[in-house]
């Protein structure tokens, strides 16, 4: 049921990774999930053209028009959607966040992701008056574990201080993640001998759709 | 890979299918969507300066005298047309003739 939309509309800040790795990884625990590749370098689509035995569907000619009665549909047949959005500010991007039971919002840690993170933010608090109010929540991109950049900590904290909700897990960066889309497979699928920290990259991905699906949770037992 | 499934992790069931009761986005959404700079995105088309040809095309070399080539190019030049559409139209000359 849940539509779970993935957005900032900076490039580049690891949106399409977490789509194909929370929609894998919930794949994996048995539910059924639709994803939808509304990013113009159409990665998710070129993945499930690839050998990978992951049960997730794609769908891929979504437009602005059309992208939330499409989000809705799907929502009615499968467990979770997920929607992989398009870096730029668009229509379509607006549509697919008003559509969205939970919208997490990739940032890495440097000024310009988080200050288009908060362009979306700002855009669903306005939202909120008109629409009502869509639980967001930002999450920390390619972090090295144990590691945090100077720039990373300020941001972090800014956030924080602003009232944002962050998750407690990153996404950290770990070759797995793009190997993904290299040999387009899920994580369970990969060679644990020719993929570096696999086992590392399983457990962060177990750990934040962890964390999604207690937070989507939450917002259920609040309604 | 044989590992222990995180807790909240192990039954997904309670998340079932179901229609959104969620209204559609009201009209201002729209105007919201569009003051904060989230416009449609047009996908952009190069604009073409001529026509396409739609039969095939052939390419070839000539030397000719300087007092026809500078006649024909500033004819061409003149009637604002290609070298293309100037042999095309010295060519329709031969066959009306
Ligand atoms: N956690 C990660 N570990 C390793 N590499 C990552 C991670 N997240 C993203 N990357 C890499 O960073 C780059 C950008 O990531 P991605 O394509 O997911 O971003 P995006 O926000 O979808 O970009 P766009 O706005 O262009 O759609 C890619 O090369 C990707 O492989
Ligand atoms: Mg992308």
């Amino acid at each position: 049921m849940p539509v779970i939309v993935i957005s900032n509309p900076k490039g580049g800040t690891g949106k399409s990774t977490t789509s194909l790795v929370l929609a894998t990884t919930l794949a994996r625990h048995g539910a059924s999930v639709t994803a939808f590749d509304c990013d113009p370098n159409r990665h998710l689509v070129a993945w499930k053209d690839g050998p990978s035995q992951s049960k997730v569907e794609v769908i891929g000619h979504a437009d602005s028009s059309n992208i939330a009665r499409m989000l809705k549909a799907e929502a009615a047949r499968q467990q979770f959607v997920i929607a992989d959005l398009e870096g730029t500010a668009s229509l379509m991007v607006a549509s697919a966040i008003l559509a969205a039971d939970l919208v997490i919002i990739p940032t890495q840690g440097s000024a310009m992701d988080a200050s288009q993170a908060r362009r979306a933010i700002s855009f669903i608090d306005d939202q909120a008056a008109a629409v009502g109010p869509r639980p967001y929540r930002v999450l920390f991109t390619r972090t090295k574990p144990g590691f945090a950049t100077r720039d990373e900590r300020v941001i972090r904290e800014t956030l924080i201080g602003s009232g944002v909700p962050l998750f407690g897990t990153d996404l950290a960066e770990r070759a797995a993640y793009r190997s993904m889309f290299t040999y387009r497979l899920s994580l369970e699928e990969m060679d644990p001998a020719a993929v570096n920290g696999l086992d590392k990259a399983v457990e962060n991905a177990d750990a934040l759709v962890g964390e999604v699906v207690e937070n989507l949770r939450a917002t259920r037992q609040a309604a | 890979m044989n590992r222990p499934v995180p807790a909240g992790l192990t039954g997904l069931s309670d998340f079932r299918p179901a229609q959104a009761s969620e209204p559609q986005p009201a009209p201002a959404a729209r105007a919201i969507a569009e003051a904060h700079g989230f416009v449609e995105r047009n996908p952009q088309t190069i604009r073409k300066r001529r026509k396409p040809t739609e039969e095939p095309t052939y390419s070839f070399t000539a030397r000719v005298s300087v007092r026809s080539a500078n006649a024909f190019i500033e004819w061409c030049e003149r009637e604002r047309m290609s070298y293309r559409e100037g042999f095309d139209r010295l060519v329709e000359k031969i066959e009306k003739a």
